[in-house]
């Protein structure tokens, strides 16, 4: 056993995370639960001996979750075909993390519940799972259906029972099955191994790309994903095309969108909101026909939290990479600020955020229509409803450009984010009294008048030499 | 009165470097700037300074060994072989030059310049040489 | 020193040094013979590899025997980096067999994997980790490693020990990919463009260091560059790869010698080609044909013969 191989691959999980940082979001899911396992402990009534072991049991959980998911960082490809002993380390080391891992939470289990051997088997197979949804993250599909349908869970129990009663040769064979498994995780060069590597790529490539408010790029997306794509996103290559056919040197600032990458996003929302519009309407017309007593108008109202908020949501999106993408990818966008023809400093800012809000209240406008109309099928209160998460959305424009305009847009979650989500409250408050939506409107429309008035240039100019 | 030895190579030249390190020490044994007993560095030393593979540095140092020119001593490097102690005669240097010569006159011809042009030119430049002789 | 001694055993006198390096040499100079003494460091055989439908090796021949060093050159996308990959087991290929060391290149064992360095052109290095964290866990997993040259290198080729590799430059990666490759001292070095982002000094330091591991341990080096003078200096041997072949292996300075550029008529220079009979033709090119072992004083008067570069060879063979 080679002592210092195995020392290494540990620090390395450490310095370098799968996701930078990981630990983080391990700690704050510790938090976070921290409170309910506590509660659920005592409310079990088993003391505070219980709680402890509820509560270490979440953070084994973490140390389990950081733990493995240091290891596929540095199983590449190549380090598995050239590095001398790094695969059978990280075997070794894997199954022993494991084992000692799934001994410490069947002690824990055994503290809080009286487990016995079925907290060993329990621990077992929740971190096998572990393991096996961090090497190939696509099987988290696999897990959330099976667990979603409690159905599994009985034969699960049943088998955990019975490896817990079982002889102990049986429980030594499966524990050395659980072992063959664990090592054969560790890719070793594969073809399987390549494929996975790619896919782990891809992953964080689009990881990072969301996060710089970037599409992800089109070199790492497989074929049947860009034909995906292309059934989105047809209506932006016409508005492209048109615009291209244009005589140079008209519409400077719609084609510095086109060179963005921004330009004619509108164009793939009116497409979607038509077929989500579409999707609705064949589902109650279906719905009314398959089944007539349901009332159409209470789908609709059901509805209405997917309507508004989905479709506003949508339009809050198209809002927060746009300045952001300028300082992104600062050499490409300087040279298009640059080009000939387009206005410079004060005047490219004002006019990139004059046509930007023109954009929103047009699609705002168009948006909210579409969401009426539909809502105007269902009962009045729906009507409410969504007129007040529309005129909580409205004056959004103003937040986020008062943001993107000091620089301070750091892509990423955003509180400007859950404003759709968060309109629900108000939207709900007005829905339960009723208020007209011409008076929700008017009262969106006034806070937008507002902050129209209070609105001055932006301090910052374009380019600014980055 | 002798220089300190060095070679220079040009790599992208059509001729292989192991050629060039020959004809430099060659042209500098005949014109007399490197004499007899001079120590030539190592295999090793040479190689690294010039970044180049020591199996071509082996390849001249035995050619040149091979023509006299150097001689292998045990246990120490190679020195330039005794019997060079004076500049060779001006014929044997002239065998030299030769082959520069010929070279120069096929351009000529292929140039089209007619031969007292070229001595002119040849004339003027043994004169007042505009650019030194790297080798 | 002998060349196809084992790394440890290296003679303590320069006599000997020269005197074997000459020997060896002379062995050299002709193309490896089937029945050399020493057992080939790489041995490709009848390595083909396609990408889904397009073929990028053919049943490809190669053969290196230790303490060469080999530049391989080719066109762009004429599958350099595959032949590379495929002769270090890092893709599978659909037919052949390659053997480093006497051993399956898909099977190598540990101590097999301690003898190889490969320095691939994309950087594979951790991005989070700063460079001094990630040679000391290289360090953890090779039984060799030169700690002293390590430093040297870092510090002669200014490469920041502190900073995460993600934040270095492209230049500074790639050196820090250079240093983590030759600091176990292999014996088979794999270059994958190594030097595309290197400024010329540290091209020509790094050229040293070569030279330095060929001349202290026989290291067997396979390089492939665009940069030709690199080749020149460092490389003994070249191998030019061609519709995924390997077209022509030979010692640079014999194909410098042999080769020729022929140009004139078409005619004129199918007599020229005639009438040196068993000199080969390597390339017909329009007015521009590459021979092989002709006679250049026996040009007729048609006929322009020069010496040729090893660019007219890239132009001609690749």
């Amino acid at each position: 056993m080679n002592t210092t191989a195995h020392r290494a691959i540990v620090r390395l999980s450490w310095q370098a995370h799968t996701q930078p940082g990981a630990w983080r979001y391990a700690l704050g899911f510790v938090v976070l639960l921290m409170a309910p396992a506590t509660g659920v402990a005592l409310a079990m009534g088993q003391g505070t001996g219980a709680a402890l072991a509820a509560n270490g049991l979440l953070v084994l959980a973490a140390l389990a979750w950081l733990a493995c998911d240091g290891l596929w960082t540095q199983n590449t490809p190549t380090l598995a075909r050239l590095l001398p002993g790094q695969v059978r380390a990280m075997q070794e080391l894997l199954v022993l993390l494991v084992f000692v891992l799934a001994a410490l939470a069947a002690l824990l289990l055994h503290a809080w519940l009286g487990l016995g051997w079925r907290g060993f088997w329990a621990a077992m197979l929740v971190l096998l799972m572990v393991v096996a949804v961090q090497r190939e993250p696509w099987l988290w599909i696999l897990a959330w259906l099976g667990f979603s349908g409690v159905w599994a869970l009985g034969p699960v129990r049943g088998l955990i029972d019975g490896l817990a009663a079982a002889p102990v040769p049986l429980q030594l064979a499966a524990a050395l099955g659980c072992a063959l498994l664990l090592a054969a995780s560790i890719g070793r060069g594969g073809r399987w191994h390549h494929a996975s590597q790619a896919r782990r790529l891809r992953g964080q490539a689009g990881w990072q790309a969301m996060k710089e408010g970037r599409p992800m790029p089109v070199a790492m997306m497989p074929e049947w994903q860009l034909r995906l794509k292309g059934l989105f996103v047809w209506p932006q290559q016409w508005w492209r095309r048109g615009l291209l056919s244009q005589p140079p040197a008209s519409h400077p600032l719609a084609r510095l969108e086109l060179g963005m990458g921004i330009g004619g996003l509108w164009a793939i929302q009116l497409w979607v909101l038509a077929l989500i519009a579409l999707a609705l309407g064949t589902a109650v017309a279906v719905l009314s026909v398959v089944r007539p007593s349901i009332d159409g108008s209470l789908v609709i109202h059901h509805a209405r939290f997917g309507l508004s908020i989905g479709a506003f949501s949508m339009l809050a999106g198209s809002l927060h990479t746009q300045l952001s993408m300028l300082w992104s990818r600062r050499r490409d966008q300087a040279l298009l600020v640059l080009m000939p023809g387009l206005p410079q400093g004060a005047e490219l800012s004002a006019g990139l955020e004059q046509r930007w809000r023109r954009q929103y209240l047009l699609q705002w406008a168009l948006l909210t229509l579409a969401v009426l109309g539909l809502a105007a099928f269902g009962e009045p209160r729906t009507l409410s409803f969504v007129a007040a998460s529309a005129a909580c959305v409205l004056p959004l424009v103003w937040w986020v450009q008062h943001a993107q305009r000091r620089l301070r847009d750091r892509v990423g979650l955003q509180a400007w984010m859950l404003v759709a989500p968060l309109s629900s409250l108000p939207a709900a408050l007005a829905a339960s009294y009723e208020v007209p939506a011409g008076l929700s409107l008017a009262a969106g429309a006034a806070v937008y008048a507002l902050c129209a008035w209070r609105h001055k240039p932006p301090p910052v100019l374009l380019p600014f030499g980055r | 009165m002798d220089t300190p030895i060095q070679f220079v190579v040009a790599p992208g030249s059509p001729e292989p470097i192991y050629r060039q390190l020959v004809e430099q020490l060659r042209r500098r044994v005949a014109a007399g700037q490197w004499v007899a007993g001079q120590e030539l560095p190592s295999v090793r030393e040479l190689a690294l300074a010039l970044a180049v593979n020591p199996m071509t540095v082996s390849k001249a140092y035995g050619l040149l060994e091979a023509e006299g020119l150097l001689q292998r001593r045990r246990g120490l490097s190679m020195v330039i072989a005794p019997g060079h102690r004076k500049p060779l005669a001006t014929r044997e240097r002239m065998d030299q030059l030769r082959p520069t010569l010929v070279r120069a006159a096929a351009e000529a011809r292929q140039l089209g310049i007619p031969p007292e042009q070229v001595l002119q030119l040849l004339q003027r430049l043994l004169e007042r040489p505009e650019t030194g002789d790297p080798t | 020193m002998n060349l196809s001694l084992p790394w440890w055993r290296t003679p303590r006198r320069a006599a000997d040094r020269t005197l074997s390096l000459h020997a060896q040499t002379a062995a050299a100079a002709e193309e490896p013979a089937d029945d050399m003494a020493a057992a080939p460091t790489v041995r490709v055989h009848g390595l083909s590899l396609a990408y889904g439908r397009t073929p990028v090796l053919q049943n490809l021949d190669w053969r290196l025997q230790p303490g060469q060093v080999v530049g391989l050159l080719g066109r762009n996308g004429a599958g350099k980096t595959s032949l590379l990959e495929c002769l270090l087991g890092l893709r599978d290929a659909q037919a052949g067999e390659v053997q480093l060391f006497g051993q399956s290149s898909m099977t190598l064992d540990d101590s097999a994997r301690a003898r190889i360095g490969y320095v691939p052109q994309q950087s594979d290095l951790f991005e989070d980790l700063t460079a001094s964290q990630l040679l000391a866990y290289f360090r953890s997993f090779y039984p060799r490693w030169n700690t002293g040259k390590v430093d040297s290198l870092l510090s002669r080729w200014e490469v920041p020990t502190g900073t995460p590799i993600g934040r270095l430059s492209g230049g500074q990666q790639q050196r820090l990919s250079i240093i983590r490759a030759l600091a176990h001292d292999p014996d088979l070095l794999v270059l994958d463009e190594p030097v595309a982002s290197l400024d010329p000094l540290v091209r020509r330091d790094f050229l040293r260091e070569l030279v330095g591991q060929v001349l202290d341990r026989g290291t067997t080096v396979v390089f492939s560059t665009h940069i030709l003078s690199d080749l020149e200096r460092v490389a003994f041997n070249v191998a030019f790869l061609q519709t995924g072949r390997i077209a022509l292996q030979a010692p640079l300075d014999a194909l410098l010698e042999e080769v020729v550029l022929a140009t004139g008529s078409e005619s004129a220079l199918a007599a020229f080609a005639a009438a040196s009979a068993p000199a080969q033709v390597l390339s017909r090119q329009a007015g521009r044909w590459l021979l092989r072992g002709a006679d250049r004083s026996a040009a007729p008067a048609g006929v322009l013969v020069q010496p040729a570069g090893l660019e007219d060879l890239f132009e001609a063979l690749t």
